[in-house]
Parts: structure tokens; sequence; C-alpha cells
């Protein structure tokens, strides 16, 4: 189906995920875009039913954008987190859940977060986190090569590795490897005065 | 100051015998006594200007008068504020949901036209009262730059630069002669504040003046700092004597 991955280091936060879109057996597209960001601040890898989260997500960016446009400061990592998952829990609540598992992974002034949402409409914070048919053997190389020492080109390299060896082993995981990184701000700020 | 005119302005679904819907004027009416709000669009993209009159205590470093839709549109309100917050949450709703729908931003007519037909709706229904304000949207889009301005009876119009509140009839006088449609947004800029100064009991400072601008170019709505609005305040002082020849 998928491999996602999310980490979050003392300077930001990294996204990876694989290409593939499958069809039951059929590979239903070679360059699917898995990871979707949000804003400078906030991004979202899908897994599960891509239209479901899609869906889920276009309608979470909509909300997210009223509230700040209403109270007059954007939204924590936190916050959007719930807010993607308060719509999972009604969706099952209202028995048409949404077949999907999210990672949410942003940064605001408490610096890098990453959350994990599911269907269920659960949240939880996490320092590493993976999810779909590929989650597995992913989960296998982060419990290795994961530590929150790390610099945020080395959590590329560790995300990178980690759907790598999943696209390997998983069928429903392949194609390429996309990554984004999420620079914390603040830890920016802090680097430039020890200067 | 307008007649009572015997009973006609109880319910606003009645005409009066001479064809007015006088509750909608009263509503207008409103709108003139509000203080000063003014839009220019220049070729950088379009300005909004207000004048706030704060009260002395009063927390004046933000604005009660300028409001953002969305990235790409602003909206200055002049009349009874109340009224325009409940518009622009409109306005807002709206955007978003022409976002989530058709995967775009809206395009600033268009918010124009929602929001002058909601007007237009309290218009007609007895029990309730007409919008007691006015609001220039300002934004750009897929057509580049716009500046629209929607009033308590539900007409919208696109202008190039409009004034509206107390003073706007002598602005829009100094516009019409001073307006010119190849202004830099430093230009246009300073023409708002020459308008503002035109009428203000205040001739000098920045604190009763708000601004905000959207460019053409990256199309995100930015509240100006004073120490900007100051700048521009100065290139309009520059403006004004060049203007004038010397005695």
């Amino acid at each position: 189906m998928t491999t996602i991955v999310g980490l979050r280091t003392k300077y930001g936060v990294i996204l990876g995920s694989d290409r593939r879109a499958s069809k039951g057996f059929f590979i239903g597209s070679k360059i699917t875009q898995k990871i979707t960001q949000i804003d400078d601040t906030l991004a979202v890898a899908v897994a599960g039913q891509l239209s479901d989260a899609e869906h889920i997500i276009k309608v979470a960016k909509a909300e997210r954008k009223l509230i700040e446009l209403r109270r007059g400061f954007p939204l924590t990592v936190k916050e959007s987190a719930r807010l993607i998952a308060n719509l999972a829990y009604s969706g099952l609540k209202n028995y048409q859940p949404y077949f999907v598992e999210l990672i949410v992974a942003g940064v605001d002034s408490e610096g890098g977060q990453v959350f994990v949402a599911d269907m269920s409409g659960a949240i939880t914070g996490e320092e590493f986190a993976a999810s779909g048919s590929g989650s597995p053997v992913a989960y296998g190389v982060l419990e290795n090569l994961y530590h929150n020492e790390m610099t945020n080109d080395q959590a590329k390299q560790v995300a990178e590795k980690a759907v790598s060896a999943a696209m390997e082993r998983d069928p429903g995981s392949g194609n390429g490897i996309d990554v984004l990184i999420i620079p914390s701000i603040i830890q920016v700020q802090q680097k430039e005065k020890v200067k | 100051m307008l007649p009572a005119a015997a009973g006609y302005d109880r319910a606003i679904t009645v005409f009066s015998p001479d064809g007015r819907l006088y509750q909608v004027e009263y509503a207008i009416e409103t709108v003139r006594r509000g203080t000063l709000a003014i839009g220019i669009k220049s070729k950088g993209g379009v300005i909004l200007a207000v004048e706030e009159k704060a009260r002395k205590l009063q927390i004046s470093n933000v604005t009660q008068k300028i409001f953002q839709v969305d990235d790409h549109i602003g909206v200055a309100a002049a009349g009874y504020i109340p009224d325009a917050r409940t518009q622009v949450d409109h306005a807002r709703f709206f955007a978003q949901s022409n976002r989530l729908i058709y995967d775009e931003p809206v395009d600033v007519e268009g918010v124009a036209k929602n929001i002058a037909d909601m007007a237009q709706q309290f218009t007609q229904y007895a029990g309730v009262r007409p919008f007691g304000v006015a609001l220039i949207l300002a934004g750009v889009d897929a057509n580049g730059a716009s500046l629209y301005l929607t009033d308590p009876s539900g007409t919208y119009i696109g202008y190039d630069a409009v004034a509206i509140g107390a003073g706007s009839d002598q602005v829009t006088e100094f516009l019409e002669k001073n307006y010119k449609n190849d202004m830099t947004m430093e230009e246009g800029a300073a023409l708002a504040m020459e308008s503002i100064y035109l009428v203000s009991e205040e001739k000098t400072g920045t604190r009763h003046i708000k601004m905000a601008m959207i460019g053409n170019e990256d199309k995100i709505m930015r509240k100006i700092e004073e120490q900007e609005i100051e700048k521009y305040a100065s290139f309009s002082r520059e403006r004004q004597s060049q203007d004038q020849p010397s005695k």
C-alpha cells in the first residue's frame, strides 16, 4: 500500500514516502505524491485510501486557514493534528470511516513535532513514526538508526534508508522516494545567538 | 439630515410613496458618518488605508478597520464595524469553500458579489435590518489587481480608487484630480496618506493611520508597520511641496 515515515530532530522535522499507489495487485501510479505541504510550517504524509486522505487534508487545510484568520494567529502543530484527528473521529462515529493513517509533522514555537493520526481519531506524539504496508520494515531501520541528536540532513538519510528498505521487501511500496525537511525556526535563531 | 418620512422608515420591506427604502438609506448614512477608509489601485498592486480615532488608553497598534479575508484579499470597512465583522467572516468562509471546491483562490469580484447578495437579502425580509457598513475589498487574483466597493443596499462596484466614510466626498474629489493608473505602490501609498491628511483633524503623525497592501507579484496581503507608514507620510509631504510652486 505505502511506506511513509516521519522523524523529529532538534532542528526540525523530516517526512519521507514512497511513490507507489497500488490498486489490488496492480500498480495504479508510480509517481504518487504522498506528502502534502500545507504551508511553510506544516506537512502531512498519507497512507491508506488516497481519496479519503486527500479529502480530509483539504478540509483540514481550509479549516486551519479560517481559524487562523479569525483568531489572528496560526494553529500549532498539535492543534492541526487534533483538527485532522477530530475529522477522522467524526467519520468513525458516523459509520463512514476515513481509511487513512496520517503522519502530521511541522514546526512551531515548541520546535518540531511529529504526530500520527489514524482512522480511529486518536493522535499520538512521536519522535519517529512509520505507517503503511511497509511500516514494519521501516520501523526496523528507524529503531536502529534514529537518535535525537541527529541533524536534519542525517535524519533525511535515515528516512531515505527506512523507505528504501521497506521498498525492497514490501510489494505495496516502491517506485521512488520523496523527502521533505521542515526546518525549525527557533533552533536557527538559537544557533545564531551562539555565534 | 434625512426627514423621518412619516412611518415609512419602520419596516424595511416597505417602499415609501416616493419609491425609497428608508432603512437602506439610513444605513448608508451610518457609513457616511463612519471614519475614513480608502482603497487605491496602483501599477504594483492595491493599497488599503484607514483613519482610526483611538481613545487615549486604547491599545491602538492593532487595526479595527482592516481585515484579511484570504491570503490575497483584504478589506477596509467604514460604518458600523461589528456588522463588518459578520460580513468579513462570511467572506472568509466563502473564500475557503472556493479553495475546497475548486482548488483555486477565489476571485475578488466573486467575494464582492457574494457579500453584496447577502446584504441585499437583508433589505428584503421583515424583522431584519440592513448591514450598516460599506466594505472596500482589495485583492489580486487571476485577473490582476481589483478594488470593489459593497454597500448596505447590496450594490457592488469596481473602482480604480475609492473613499468611504467621513470626508470621503472631499477625498473622492482629490482622487479624481490626482489619481494616475501608472503609479507605483509607493506613489499610491503616498496619495492615500495625502488624502487622509486632507480631511483628518490630525495633519501630522501616523498613529491614527493604518495601512495594508497586496502586491501583484506575491499576491499576499501585508499589514504595513508604523515605520513604513511614516515613510509614506514623508513621501507624501515631498510630493505636496513639489506640486506647489515655491513662493
